[in-house]
């Protein structure tokens, strides 16, 4: 019964693959139904982004609620199920990581008890063993991806988690398992749909930029809000993007859009076999709703590459939020903040807590707390200013401790001689002071050159 | 003189990974695009000095498809740690908004 490798569509002049966004951040059931209906050769959810911060890598938590990402899972297992279609369900978990591998496989076997059903399902770890890491470095086979640090020996052993960005050489390995769903971790987005297309022998131009195309469903249609999901097409020599709601329109424009979404270079999009090369694509309206793309172009790499990332623990964070009004303060906000930093850092040492053992940042919203220094318009007073003061500690506790005193020490400090017994702090909080949970950074944002692009994967099958 | 603001359909930013932030300036229609690419008041030392980096280090790609110019600079905190203040780069746009165009028609 397993929708992959089994030929049942018949026809292979055309890959249909079905595409929703982002587990967890919904879509449209009825559009789901409609598209269902298309007979998809696969359908297609990614999970997960670096968008949200390497707290969620670091800590192995996933950015969207349980109960979010069972309702889409849901829906979708069951009407994958129902044309057996195989689901791939790309960087499960949001990080991709370990256990939120082993989250997903948690949640697809309780829904699919729930519902009855009996899957075959392909996990495919993109968690790396440090030691790979260690080894690459050693070997030159690690460079910096942009303008980050070159990888060190420390800056592996620092880090919590470390993954591998999967591309589609792993995930047709896992359809040709014959599974009915492949959990995959931290994975490439395009490559949850082209896997499908390139299994089913199309030609590598018009499957990749069909699946860049389709990678952000919604986006690629002029309603975002209700726009997901869409179907690619992929043929031979050109291939399709259509939204599945009615009512909602694909555009040249729409489409041509999602492949410059979020990437550096519009005219080449790195793959970890290469590089899709949409500047010379062609977009045309087929139909009001659907539009048609010729001229993609794939150019293979000489050597493939993955992306890895790795977060590492900073410390712990705790919060302080105020408001404040009083035009007197506002006008010489720098000042006060000035002085409320040197103020706290005696009230701070007089508790044994050493300077090298908490962090704070002043987060003035209101006043170039989004910009900083970049701020053009930095001259001008502002009306009011919500306070975040952000802590990170080496412990919580610490962390909690110097938060808890920085409302007090900042409130009643007298910044003109005028206050009399007021405070300077409005607090729309009780308690005013929040644990922000583990700090982490980026420790590891680099690309490891391999000889195959599925060697840093495995694939593991479960029934549930 | 003409704003960025006045002059685009839209003027976003978005982080491309944890390395860049990148920008897509979109024009109405093509006559203003081609103005505003022709008037190079778009241009590497123009990012270098909005926002802290290498004019080297910056990459301004034509896209004659979708009226747009995109631009993709480096991120100046990488690391995504304690001192972020915008992890996805989606409000770094608005020091664009203000920057003059010599010589371009605001669009009707």
């Amino acid at each position: 019964m397993s929708g992959a490798g089994t030929g049942h569509a018949g026809n292979h002049d055309e890959v249909r693959l079905l595409a929703n966004c982002v587990i967890g951040f919904g879509f449209s059931r009825r559009g789901f139904q409609l598209g269902l209906e298309r007979e998809p050769h696969l359908i297609g959810c990614d999970s997960g982004s670096t968008d949200f911060g390497p707290a969620f890598l670091g800590g192995g938590r996933d950015p969207k609620s349980k109960l979010s990402s069972e309702r889409d899972l849901g829906i979708m297992l069951v009407g994958a199920k129902t044309v057996e279609a195989p689901l791939v369900i790309g960087s499960c978990g949001g990080a991709g990581g370990a256990p939120h591998l082993e989250g997903f496989r948690t949640m697809v076997a309780e829904l699919a008890g729930h519902a009855g059903m009996r899957l075959k399902v392909a996990l495919v770890h993109a968690d790396l063993d440090p030691a790979l890491v260690h080894r690459a470095l050693d070997e030159g086979r690690v460079t910096s991806l942009g303008p980050v640090p070159d990888l060190t020996h420390e800056a592996i052993d620092g880090s919590t988690a470390i993954v591998g960005m999967l591309g589609a050489g792993a995930l047709i390995d896992a359809l040709d398992t014959g599974a009915d769903v492949v959990l995959a971790g931290r994975c490439a987005d395009p490559a949850i749909y082209a896997c499908e297309a390139l299994r089913r022998g199309m030609p590598a131009a018009s499957s990749w930029h069909a699946a860049k195309s389709i990678d952000k469903g919604y986006l690629a249609t002029t309603e975002p809000a209700k726009g997901s999901p869409v179907l690619g097409t992929v043929r031979a020599d050109h291939f399709t993007v259509e939204p599945m709601l009615p009512g909602v329109r694909c555009t040249t424009e729409s489409v041509a859009r999602v492949t410059m979404h979020e990437n550096p270079d519009p005219f080449a999009i790195v793959q970890p076999s290469g590089a899709i090369a949409a500047g010379d694509a062609r977009y045309e309206q087929l139909d009001d709703r659907t539009v048609r793309v010729t001229g993609s172009r794939f150019e293979p790499a000489d050597r493939p590459s993955i992306k890895i990332e790795g977060a590492r623990l900073v410390g712990y964070r705790a919060i302080m939020i105020a408001g404040m009004r009083d035009p007197r303060l506002l006008a010489e906000l720098d000042g006060f903040l000035h002085d409320f930093r040197q103020l706290l850092e005696r009230v701070v040492a007089s508790l044994g807590i050493r300077p090298e053992q908490w962090s704070m940042r002043f987060r003035p919203y209101g006043h170039n707390a989004v910009l900083g220094d970049l701020e053009p318009q930095a001259d001008q007073p502002p009306r009011e200013v919500g306070l975040v003061v952000d802590v990170v500690g080496d412990t919580e506790d610490i962390a909690v401790a110097v938060a808890g005193r920085a409302g007090a020490t900042g409130s009643r400090l007298d910044f003109t001689g005028k206050l009399g017994g007021g405070g300077n702090f409005a607090y729309p909080f009780s308690p005013n002071v929040f644990r922000g949970g583990a700090v982490y950074e980026w420790s590891v944002w680099h690309i490891l050159d391999v000889e195959d692009e599925r060697d840093p994967f495995r694939i593991e099958l479960v029934e549930v | 003189m003409a704003r960025l603001a006045d002059l685009t359909q839209a003027l976003k930013s978005a982080n491309a990974g944890a390395s860049w932030i990148t920008f897509d300036i979109v024009f109405p229609d093509l006559a203003t695009y081609d103005a505003v690419r022709r008037s190079r008041a778009l241009n590497p030392s123009l990012f270098a000095r909005l926002y802290g980096v290498e004019a080297t280090g910056v990459s301004i790609y034509d896209c004659d498809q979708v009226r747009t110019i995109k631009v993709t600079i480096p991120r100046r905190t990488a690391s995504g740690g304690p001192d972020e203040t915008d992890f996805d780069g989606v409000q770094q746009f608005a020091p664009l908004l203000d920057v003059e165009v010599a010589g371009v028609e605001i669009p009707p």
